[in-house]
């Protein structure tokens, strides 16, 4: 936190000591990302008042309600992208996972709530045991997070039409989709969950030795394997939350769908990287939050919502994203470029290192 | 020796799915035969994409069709084969199949340009080519359809008819970019602006629930004064995002979602207001050209388009079947219980003339 | 045997060992099922044609990797490319030419805009090639809304040419000779080789020199100028026009270059791997057609070969690296 700090080793002892001897931060330290952070959050802010102004009817709470419950299943899946993110690599297998969690929860479930607990665990841990194969082929057999997760999806892909052969049998339990819609208006139990699981990650980012290894591996690997931290296994740990975090996110939009059927995770790979983006993570590492990536799927959502009051043409709309993905991410590099200049020298040269080495 | 550990893995590996790859590779690939004929005509099915109810059930519908009677016993067997979104992989799987020699090539169109070239050199070779539902613009080909633009307008008139000729509609469509979606929701909106509807915006259902219902919601967020919703696909996600979004229903057009069709007779349902009409491809035009096919192979001939109709229910003219046996289908039954088929499957999948041996429980238990 | 020693080892360090492997390994399962599959018309139909465009493609991610990036907006630029040739192209010769230039450039700019975004503001490429992937997407469906056919042409047609043959040799084959060779220049030019510096340790090349922002947005554009040439490909493949039939090239691109044998992290590769192995890649459907594989392997089968492909090519480094005692042994990965 210091402006002027002394470049090179003794910069690097201080950081790693910092690991054996928790500090008392509060939960909303964000580190490097809090610029970027905050910054998608007063986008957030400004449109809300641009919809105030403008569209008032958009404003209301019911409104404002379909606009969270939309952004969750992109938060969630953002939330595993995001870690993954976080340590360098990408997870292009999230839409395969999501499809094919949610397709055995249907399978199970077969569209009575009896059958919730058990197909929600056998679901959970299909994408668990991806996820962790996704991780063990990049650490263990140092497989490019690219083609590793992309040839995990692509295995998938045609393992969900053979094993179906196209017809998914069975339905999501009603209670997905209470838990999702609500009922008459009232409020749906997924926005008090999504705050819930922003809490938790934020306490676990920062309160944890988990997290902060976490941060040491994702600031630099190297060093932090030397500090003592297992790098290797933190790493397939992310990519098992990503598979985790995919099926919750396949789940929770057969609720909304009311059911499950193949592809259906196709539309969340661009925008689960979108996202994260939005949340301003750095895609070499190091940096980000998924408070940011929270911000960034309410973002996401509320402008497509937006748009849509406009009555453009589909076309526009896809411009739109586009262009507020790019604005954003310069947004946040030009805001967070003035402070980290002063700060890191010695580390840049690390860093510079580390961002051959994956994306 | 971490590299040494890396390759004795990957050799592994390698192996393991090489084996696997040729014990499995022993007839594979999924085909029907009938149960008799040993001569008889080589079909092959080509699909594009597969991975939705009313894919599915053209499918079976077609290998149905090719293992009762009439057609039974002139089909040797039916090999279908699927290519996903990826038009490079259709025209290469058909241009196998032509060099396989097939006799008749059935085929879901990923495109309806993109496969004129190798549809044509098919007819070149002397194969009869036909598709089902989505059609190409290739003339030696047979599309057999249904005339998409006469679906939009006959459902608009309905809505527009329930809703008095007045007010504000919504339009979720299909995916954007195909000519079926372009050309229905052409029809519909041509019909808005007739009767003074006002189109208040459109949103891409992708004919699927999922999306369907995210268009949905965010049009209760966005729009406070809806009077009428018209949808290519989406009666089971529709209503729901009215529910959640606590507001009442308004008059809609709907696919032939079973779920929804039994929502629409269901006492509950109507007496919160739902009203509506169900319409869609029908699922049995594969079949049709199946039949179609083999009729050209033994001579007949054919047009290049073939207009075998839809079915189009308003909300009055659905009736329930018990068991889906063929007398109930024949007496005209529409709608299936709930504990025999899934929420999305497509009611309007029977039809006395190309599919009149086949039965719900027949079509359930088709053999791949 | 001797002479084969040294340029055996070449191949072997340029990493086109692996998709030279796999195309001829393919090829001869597909010949020997399939009779007829070496018959000339036969092999411009489900060969060369049916892999044209995602060769171009992947020729186009190989640019970009080399360079150190990822890059996402491939399938935009072919969408654009054919939307634009659809609605434009027709009319005489020289209006035809001019369209397809026009393709072309449409590729190039999109690249360089691409480069300028990552150079100027030292952002990632995938981030920044993900919003114009969006952004060209719109434009697309924007140009083209529904699917068409091309205006049919009296005479001759450059586009229809390109999937055509002269005397039985197709011309798709031609095309990626002349950017193989286009390439093999590239490589030996000053930008070529500035272009691998940067890709493989960028600061050492800034300290060497080289422009690393110049080189880089070059590199871009010249990818963008192959997107560019694989969405003409698409157009003569399928003689029209499909808003939504570029998304399927942007993972294929991906899984050829991997089989392709370039590194995901830059500096080590050639376009020509990124050739062979769309080439691989799109055989394997062949290949799993004749062998009677049900469809949904072709999938699967794509994940695999990318696993293997990559299993081959570490046996293959490291045996190159025993061969040289006397290095350290710490090939790139992960920690």
């Amino acid at each position: 936190m210091t402006t002027t700090a002394p470049v090179g080793e003794k910069n690097l002892r201080d950081k790693t000591s910092r690991l054996h001897k928790p500090q008392r931060r509060g939960l909303l330290d964000l580190g490097g990302a809090r610029g970027a952070v905050t910054a998608v959050w007063i986008v957030l802010v400004l449109l809300y008042i641009f919809i105030l102004i403008f569209r008032p009817g958009l404003a209301q709470l019911s409104s404002v309600q379909t606009i969270v419950v939309l952004a969750a299943v992109t938060a969630v899946a953002g939330l595993g992208q995001g870690a993954v993110i976080f340590t360098g690599g990408i997870d292009l297998s999230i839409p395969w996972i999501m499809s094919s969690s949610a397709i055995v929860f249907a399978s199970i479930a077969q569209g009575e709530d009896g059958n919730l607990i058990v197909a929600l665990l056998a679901a959970v841990v299909i994408g668990l045991l991806l996820g962790l194969a996704n991780g063990v082929g990049v650490t263990r057999f140092g497989i490019h997070p690219v083609v590793m997760t992309l040839a995990v999806s692509a295995i998938l892909e045609g393992g969900a039409l053979g094993w179906t052969g196209g017809l998914v049998t069975g339905s999501p339990p009603p209670i997905v989709a209470l838990f999702m819609r609500g009922d008459a208006g009232s409020f749906p139990m997924v926005i008090p969950a999504l705050l819930l699981l922003a809490v938790l990650v934020s306490f676990v980012y920062r309160q944890t030795r988990y997290g902060r290894e976490l941060q040491a591996v994702g600031l630099n690997p190297t060093a932090s394997r030397l500090a003592g931290v297992h790098s290797k296994t933190i790493i397939t740990s992310v990519y098992a939350i990503s598979g985790v975090t995919a099926a919750l996110a396949g789940i929770m939009l057969s609720g909304l769908a009311g059911q499950s059927y193949l592809g259906m995770g196709d539309p969340y790979l661009l925008t689960s990287v979108a996202v994260v983006a939005l949340g301003g993570a750095s895609f070499a590492g190091g940096r980000g939050h998924f408070l940011g990536t929270l911000g960034g799927a309410l973002l996401l959502s509320a402008l497509i919502t937006v748009l849509m009051t406009f009555q453009l043409p589909e076309a526009i709309r896809t411009i739109a994203q586009g262009s507020v993905i790019l604005i954003a991410v310069i947004a946040a590099k030009v805001g967070v470029r003035p402070g980290k200049r002063k700060n890191s020298d010695g580390i840049k040269s690390f860093r510079r290192s580390r961002e051959k080495a994956i994306l | 020796m971490k590299q040494k550990q890396r390759i004795i893995w990957g050799l592994a590996l390698a192996s393991t799915v090489m084996l696997t790859a040729s014990a499995c590779s022993s007839s594979t690939a999924d085909g029907t035969s009938s149960a008799d004929a040993a001569d008889g005509y080589e079909i092959a099915l080509s699909m594009s994409y597969s991975g939705n109810d009313w894919q599915g059930e053209a499918k079976n519908l077609v290998l149905a069709a090719a293992q009762t009677q009439p057609l039974k016993d002139k089909i040797a067997a039916v090999d279908t084969f699927v290519s996903g979104t990826d038009a490079q992989a259709q025209i290469s799987q058909i241009q196998q199949m032509i060099a396989k020699a097939y006799d008749a090539i059935v085929i879901y169109p990923i495109s309806p340009t993109a496969l004129n070239n190798v549809i044509k050199q098919g007819c070149d070779a002397g194969i009869q080519m036909f598709t089902y539902d989505a059609s190409v613009t290739e003339p030696c080909a047979h599309n057999v359809t249904f005339d998409q633009a006469e679906a939009g307008k006959v459902t608009a008139e309905y809505l527009a008819d329930l809703m008095n000729n007045t007010g504000n509609v919504v339009l979720i469509t299909g995916v954007a970019g195909t000519s079926v979606d372009e050309a229905r929701t052409t029809a519909a909106e041509a019909v808005f602006k007739e009767r003074g509807i006002e189109v208040l915006d459109t949103c891409a259902g992708d004919w699927a629930q999922g999306p369907a219902g995210e268009c949905m919601s965010r049009f209760l967020a966005a729009f406070d004064n809806i009077d009428g919703v018209w949808a290519q696909v989406g009666g089971v996600a529709i209503p729901d995002a009215f529910d959640a979004a606590g507001r009442e229903y308004v008059p809609m057009i709907a696919e032939s979602a079973n779920e929804y069709r039994l929502r629409l007779q269901d006492p509950e349902y109507l007496a919160k207001g739902l009203v509506g009409g169900s319409y869609g491809a029908p699922p049995f035009q594969g079949a049709a050209a199946l039949s179609m096919a083999v009729q050209a192979l033994e001579g007949e001939e054919f047009p290049s388009t073939i207009d075998i109709g839809f079915e189009w229910v308003p909300q009055a003219d659905l009736k329930m079947c018990a068991t889906g046996a063929i007398e109930e289908l024949e007496a005209g039954c529409n709608t299936f219980p709930a504990d025999l088929v899934s929420t999305g499957f497509m009611a309007d999948w029977w039809s006395p003339e190309w599919t009149p041996n086949i039965s719900l429980s027949t079509l359930l238990n088709v053999e791949e | 045997m001797r002479a084969l020693y040294r340029p055996g080892l070449r191949l072997l360090e340029s990493g086109l060992a692996v998709p030279l492997l796999f195309v001829l390994v393919l090829m001869t399962i597909y010949v020997s099922a399939s009779p007829n599959a070496l018959d000339p018309s036969q092999l411009k139909y489900t060969v060369i044609n049916a892999s044209l465009t995602l060769a171009l493609a992947a020729a186009g991610l190989a640019i970009v990797v080399l360079i150190g990036g990822l890059d996402l907006s491939s399938a935009g630029v072919i969408a654009v490319t054919n939307a634009l040739l659809t609605v434009n192209y027709g009319g005489s010769v020289a209006n035809q030419f001019l369209w397809i230039g026009i393709a072309i450039l449409v590729g190039i700019l999109s690249g360089l805009f691409n480069g300028l975004i990552v150079h100027v503001f030292q952002l990632e490429p995938v981030v920044v090639t993900l919003g114009t992937s969006f952004i060209l997407g719109g434009f697309a469906l924007l140009i083209l809304p529904k699917p068409a056919g091309l205006t049919p042409v009296e005479g001759f047609s450059p586009i229809a040419f390109m999937t055509s043959d002269i005397a039985g040799v197709p011309i798709g084959l031609l095309v990626l000779l002349t950017i193989t060779a286009g390439w093999l220049l590239m490589r030996r030019s000053r930008f070529g080789s500035q272009l691998m510096a940067v890709g493989s340790d960028k600061e050492a090349a800034s300290n060497s020199g080289v422009r690393v922002g110049l080189v880089s947005i070059g590199g871009f554009g010249v990818a963008g100028g192959l997107y560019g040439l694989a969405g003409i490909a698409i157009t003569s493949q399928t003689s029209g026009g499909d808003p939504n039939l570029g998304s399927s090239y942007l993972l294929g691109a991906f899984a050829a270059v991997v089989v392709g044998g370039l590194k995901l992290g830059g500096g080590r590769g050639s376009i020509i791997g990124a050739i062979l192995g769309a080439v691989a890649v799109t055989i394997v459907i062949n290949v799993l057609f004749v062998l009677g594989f049900a469809s949904f392997w072709s999938t699967i089968a794509r994940g695999v070969l990318l696993l293997l492909a990559l299993g081959v090519q570490s046996a293959i480094t490291v045996l190159l690296l025993r061969r040289r005692r006397g290095q350290s042994i710490t090939v790139g990965g992960l920690s």
